[in-house]
């Protein structure tokens, strides 16, 4: 044995028995979709490296989605004699479970049964004999509790045990087969609904429903807030004034503030001083950016949103917003994207890899990055247009949501393809693993600190060195007069939105200095979020689209951001 | 028998049999049609998720403006398009 592949339905717990086997930090999300690209990881059973695959979740192996795809494709090209499939099953939907249990029990490879959220089966009244189930499928079964670390010891010890079962049963009568096991090993008493279930069901309920989604997403918003601006306020800006800024304004008198060396590092001292914002020096701004101003709003969305997925919230938040998502061509599962995007459009795109058709995919993956601010975006848009509150923020968020819509609209008009109805399982709520929760989070900050921090100190390395050059007035002369002609921004403004290419939060950034009015603040900020996706983004698009859907998807946002940015320029 | 669409809420429903036609794609437009949005395909996919001839569902509610119907099957609540669901057809009792 050299490999053990984890196969099982979406929401099985599949990616959590992952982390139970090889410690190693992954993603374990409660809707289906997040394991887009399978994870791998090793283990040590009987002092051996073992690899370990996270297959994505399947419910047979006919592929009916990207996602699906992938994991046929896995089981296509691994080798029966060198591999081990560990099926994962939800013991509380033993009968839908098997259907894929009797497929991979037919195919080549030894397979062990694993029966999770075993302590859920007690709650909810079901018995399940799990020897006799084990005799009838001539293979060994195993019931775990992935999130206690339940049965993964005797998992340990009985995979050497696995073996081919070499069911022959033909897909009609598949069912009737299953049938006839669930009759053998599992009775059901009655049970009174438990609170969980309660809530499951007002939170689906049309008219219920909505008014639960309109607390949750306030409460989410809130908390959002509060634990961004805490730690920007309690944390990171005082570290930054307190013990940063003594060392920059020693080693500024230290260079000179007339040396290149000097523009670089620290950037022009405005009154004598360092401004953060302004200076736009490598070790000023470039750390600031970031760290303070946006790592902090990261740190906090993704906590929300981790709690959003373990629980389970997402794909009933999805049937809530099917109408309204149908309206842009796609079904409600679409919103899980756009939700993803708000952290990182990167995430965003790879997610929707979930939804069916090609035409689904492209509406939702040209929609979001023109229409949906990232985090780091929607934190530098905080800070410069947070002074004039209300007014000068919500005409930006408002504008792209418009955006959102009538782009939408006019996608599903004009974009051929089809658009298939919803069609989903919604998990059960389970209550978040707080481990795996913080983990996840970690992950994903971990993600943001390795990927943007280097993109981020590169772009204000080129801004400094441009203007150094003179590459930036350069532009600005031949640029700037249909810039300020069409959008009524400084020709300087230019400058921004070349580097709007590299990092947005730099770009928007960038306009700290330019002593811009605020309606001339709002054009910029939604020309940025439109214009055209940051590098990371568009290198994404590229691969999940293609060359001629991205170039197309591409001139949809250039045109519709200058068309917008024109509109807004008239208003204010 | 009727279907899914009409039948009542919370009351235990037997599936009869599965009708999908071209109902259940929304929005279609030009050629190019998918592999894997054929009828077969669709039913495939609702068995998969345990609506099928002689199971027991219920359905929980419907969401209004065309949008999708709630059925719980087994131990797990499963969204499905009017279309779909119209293509569903139950009895009612045991």
């Amino acid at each position: 044995m050299k490999r053990i592949l984890l196969f099982g339905n979406p929401n099985v717990g599949k990616s959590a028995i992952f982390t139970r086997l090889t410690g190693v930090r992954v993603i374990a999300s409660n809707y289906p979709g997040t394991t887009v690209e399978y994870l791998s990881g090793k283990t040590r059973i009987d002092n051996k490296d073992i690899a370990v695959i996270d297959v994505p979740g399947t419910y047979s192996l006919y592929p009916d989605s990207p996602a699906e795809e992938v994991a046929k494709k896995i089981l296509d090209k691994s080798n029966p004699k060198e591999t081990v499939i560990v099926n994962v099953v939800d013991s509380t939907n033993l009968e839908r479970n098997l259907h894929l249990t009797l497929q991979l029990l037919s195919t080549k490879f030894p397979v062990v049964v694993l029966l999770n959220f075993w302590d859920e089966t007690k709650h909810k009244g079901i018995t399940i004999d799990s020897n006799n189930l084990s005799n009838l499928l001539k293979v060994p079964v195993i019931p775990t509790v992935a999130i206690t670390g339940y049965g993964i010891q005797e998992l340990r010890e009985k995979i050497g045990e696995a073996k081919t079962s070499k069911f022959k049963i033909k897909e009609k009568d598949i069912w009737n087969f299953i049938g006839k096991i669930i009759r053998e090993v599992q009775s059901i008493e009655h049970h009174h609904h438990t609170f969980p279930q309660i809530l499951e069901e007002i939170s689906t309920n049309p008219l219920l429903g909505i008014v639960f989604a309109g607390i949750v997403l306030v409460l989410s918003f809130m908390i959002i807030r509060l634990i961004g601006e805490g730690l920007i306020g309690l944390v990171f800006t005082p570290l930054f004034e307190n013990l940063w800024t003594p060392v920059l304004l020693k080693f500024s008198s230290f260079l000179g503030d007339a040396t290149i060396l000097h523009k670089i590092l620290i950037g022009e001292l405005i009154e004598g001083k360092i401004d953060f914002y302004q200076s736009f020096g490598l070790l000023s701004t470039g750390l600031f950016i970031p760290i303070a101003a946006v790592l902090p709003y990261i740190i906090s969305f993704y906590f929300v949103l981790s709690i959003l997925e373990d629980t389970g919230y997402l794909p009933r938040l999805a049937v809530l917003v099917d109408r309204l998502m149908h309206q842009i061509g796609i079904h409600g599962m679409g919103i899980v994207p756009m939700f993803l995007s708000f952290g990182c459009n990167v995430p965003g795109v790879l997610a929707t890899r979930i939804m069916e058709t090609r035409r689904e995919r492209f509406i939702a993956a040209t929609v979001m990055s023109i229409s949906i601010p990232c985090m780091a975006q929607t934190a530098m848009i905080f800070g410069l247009l947070g002074k004039y509150g209300v007014k000068g923020i919500a005409p930006v968020f408002l504008t792209l949501f418009l955006v959102w819509i009538i782009v939408g609209k006019l996608m599903a008009r004009y974009v051929s393809g089809e658009s298939p109805e919803i069609f989903t399982e919604i998990p059960p709520y389970r209550v978040p693993h707080f481990q795996v929760l913080f983990k996840k989070v970690w992950l994903r900050v971990g993600w943001f600190i390795k990927e943007a921090l280097p993109f981020v100190l590169i772009g204000v390395l080129i801004v400094d060195l441009s203007y150094i050059f003179g590459f930036i007035d350069f532009m600005s002369r031949i640029f700037g007069g249909p810039l300020t002609k069409i959008l009524g921004i400084p020709a300087e403004a230019i400058a921004a939105l070349l580097i709007g290419f590299l990092r947005k939060d730099v770009a928007i950034g960038m306009l700290a200095p330019l002593g811009l009015s605020m309606g001339q603040l709002i054009t910029a900020s939604v020309v940025l979020t439109m214009y055209f996706p940051c590098v990371a983004t568009f290198v994404v698009l590229f691969k999940e689209l293609g060359f001629w859907d991205t170039l197309k998807s591409s001139a949809i946002m250039i045109s519709s951001a200058f068309f917008v940015g024109w509109i807004l320029n008239l208003i204010y | 028998m009727i279907s899914l669409l009409e039948a009542k809420k919370n009351v235990p429903l037997r599936v009869k049999s599965v009708e999908i036609s071209g109902t259940v794609i929304t929005g279609m437009r030009g050629r190019g049609r998918r592999r894997g949005t054929g009828r077969k395909n669709w039913c495939r996919r609702l068995s998969n998720l345990g609506i099928r001839e002689g199971v027991i569902i219920r359905k929980l509610s419907v969401h209004p403006f065309f949008g999708p119907v709630i059925v719980r099957v087994g131990n797990c609540e499963i969204a499905v398009g009017r279309g779909m669901a119209s293509a569903i057809l139950v009895e009612e009792g045991k």
